[in-house]
């Protein structure tokens, strides 16, 4: 290591420096440095964010009048209401497929283990609007699938298949797998792996061993990643919009429509508070289950 | 890479094809998508028929002497490259006092910074809009530029985090020890060692940017539409063959993007998404 000049090492120039406590506390610096960041966020992310959820209270007239006109008629509770079902659906979908793919890719090495990586980061780094684009084509009535279908003699014509609730699931879980495999795969990965073998040598099955001791282990990751697929499905905007019909619509459709079609923005930003309420109950139960898993297991 | 000592028991037979099997099909039913539409590309029918009954390069020509298409690459590249540079400064700024500062509000903090990741762009942009009206900004890159940043900056806050958690404080103390002020300790101790992470980071973000539609919808006008901003405006009204060869094409440079983070990953950097 190479020091500039003016701070040559020698032994006379050091103690010359001030004390340990500079050198130790670097407080000043990262105040300094955490400035920025923090003014940023709080002037495009804190602010937006109060402004919402001041302007779903404000107007039309101030108090809970657009809450209430939401509770009482209207598509606003159902589509809430359909959009918890569907992310919960792709979020139960995307666990079970991303499990055993992650245990697989746990056990693989090297060049395979690399492999199977650009695997899943290639569907994750490519365009979500690309990827419903790609589903749009393969649900249509003319399209491969049923083509597929009919040519094997499952349906005698070709039937709808965008604008359900089914392109709707799929196309998200297609976007969203990636993003529960990554965590699942890192906490496989930094499994330790004598625990197995210890249970072995107590004499469990392997079926025991599995489910006993690498289940439990893997449940952080597991819990992060469905954490993390269901609130981002919660606000899943692209891939309802061009799959889902009228019917299969979810929140953050209806609130792009409030806001833009009808220019009711009051309403949108009610929802969008109702939409972002949700989220934040969700992530806050989620880190208390965490934090007594941890105590528990402490 | 510590894989060679991991302890790992050999499967039976039966469970070994078994997930071979389901490994295979989950990815058919990752790529089956993205294929279809590279076929598509080359159709050189005016409608969508699978599988298309020859080859053609029409689309393509058609793309490269679009003044819309180019455009919107183009402004995409103005949007990208801004949110990159401005999310890496900001991103590593948050992450050195995330991992490094010993301050009480160091964790609130943390969770302001990776809060943007968690809050559905639409919320993001129902509140940025008017606010970019307040201030006059409606229409102009810097609007769109900015909150693009909000959704990007999380990025490189998390691969940087956890860059610099993966190795002790301790060398940076050891070159403050010696001498060295905090600037000098940062420029030749803790960015050498945090650099992949933060090309990671900074790459996440760019594609960040420019695959976000929900707030370009909100912030942008004809002269400054991104790509997917115009990819949706084309998907409205028809399903023609021009936008599989634009998303042929973005396919392509995202896996080319993609293959730096892979590689520097066996440098050791990590995208920690449970971090």
């Amino acid at each position: 290591m190479s020091l500039t000049a003016g701070q040559t090492a020698s032994p006379d120039t050091l103690p010359a420096r001030p004390g340990p406590v500079r050198v130790w506390s670097q407080r000043p610096v990262y105040v300094l440095l955490a400035t920025g960041p923090a003014l940023f966020l709080a002037a495009l992310f804190l602010l937006p964010l109060a402004h919402v959820v001041v302007k779903g209270f404000a107007a039309p007239a101030s108090g809970p009048g657009n809450y209430t006109r939401i509770v009482t008629g209207g598509p606003y509770l159902p589509v809430m209401l359909g959009t918890l079902e569907t992310a919960l659906m792709v979020t139960a979908v995307c666990l079970v497929l991303a499990y055993p793919l992650a245990f697989v890719g746990s056990r693989l090495q090297g060049r395979l283990y690399t492999v199977f990586m650009a695997l899943i980061l290639i569907p994750l780094f490519t365009s979500v609007v690309v990827r419903s684009y790609a589903w749009m084509v393969l649900f249509q009535r003319s399209g491969p699938i049923n083509q597929t279908l009919v040519t094997l003699g499952f349906i005698e014509s070709p039937i709808r298949l965008l604008q359900t609730p089914f392109a709707v699931t799929v196309g998200m879980v297609h976007v969203l797998l990636p993003m529960m495999v990554l965590p699942i795969l890192t906490s496989m990965r930094s499994l330790d792996g004598t625990l197995l073998q210890a249970g072995e040598i107590m004499g469990a099955s392997p079926a025991r061993v599995f489910v006993r001791i690498f289940v439990p282990m893997t449940l952080p990751g597991a819990s992060a990643g469905i954490i993390l697929v269901f609130i981002s499905a919660l606000g899943f905007f692209v891939t309802p919009a061009l799959l889902g019909g009228a019917r299969s619509t979810m929140i953050a459709v209806l609130i792009e429509q409030q806001a833009v079609d009808l220019l009711n923005w009051p309403m949108a930003s009610a929802l969008a508070t109702m939409l972002l309420v949700t989220a934040v109950l969700i992530y806050m139960g989620y880190s208390r289950l965490t934090r007594r898993f941890n105590e528990m297991r402490a | 890479m510590a894989d060679a000592d991991r302890v790992q028991r050999p499967l039976s037979p039966s469970v070994r094809y078994a997930l071979a099997a389901l490994t295979a099909l989950i990815f058919i039913f990752l790529f089956m998508p993205l294929v279809i539409v590279i076929i598509l590309s080359f159709s050189p029918l005016t409608y969508l028929a699978f599988p298309p009954p020859g080859f053609s390069w029409r689309w393509y020509q058609s793309l490269a002497s679009s003044q819309e298409w180019l455009h919107a690459l183009w402004s995409s590249f103005k949007v990208g490259i801004p949110v990159a540079m401005l999310s890496a400064a900001l991103g590593i700024c948050s992450a050195l006092v995330a991992a490094r500062a010993q301050v009480f509000w160091r964790a609130g903090f943390a969770a302001l910074v990776a809060a943007p990741m968690m809050v559905p762009h639409i919320i993001l942009a129902i509140g940025i809009y008017p606010l970019m009206v307040d201030v006059r900004l409606t229409g102009t890159f810097a609007a769109i530029v900015l909150a693009h940043t909000v959704i990007a900056m999380p990025f490189v806050f998390i691969t940087v985090r956890s860059s610099l958690q993966g190795y002790s404080p301790s060398l940076e103390l050891a070159a403050m020890t010696l001498g060295a002020t905090w600037w000098v300790s940062f420029r030749r101790v803790t960015l050498p060692m945090i650099l992949p992470g933060v090309v990671v980071g900074t790459v996440f973000a760019f594609t960040a940017s420019f695959d976000e539609l929900m707030l370009s919808l909100f912030l942008t006008t004809p002269e400054t539409n991104t790509l997917p901003r115009v990819i949706w405006a084309h998907l409205a009204y028809q399903v023609s063959p021009d936008v599989a060869a634009v998303a042929t094409l973005v396919l392509l440079f995202s896996c080319a993007l993609m293959a730096m983070p892979i590689a520097l990953r066996r440098r050791g950097a990590k995208l920690e998404l449970n971090g």
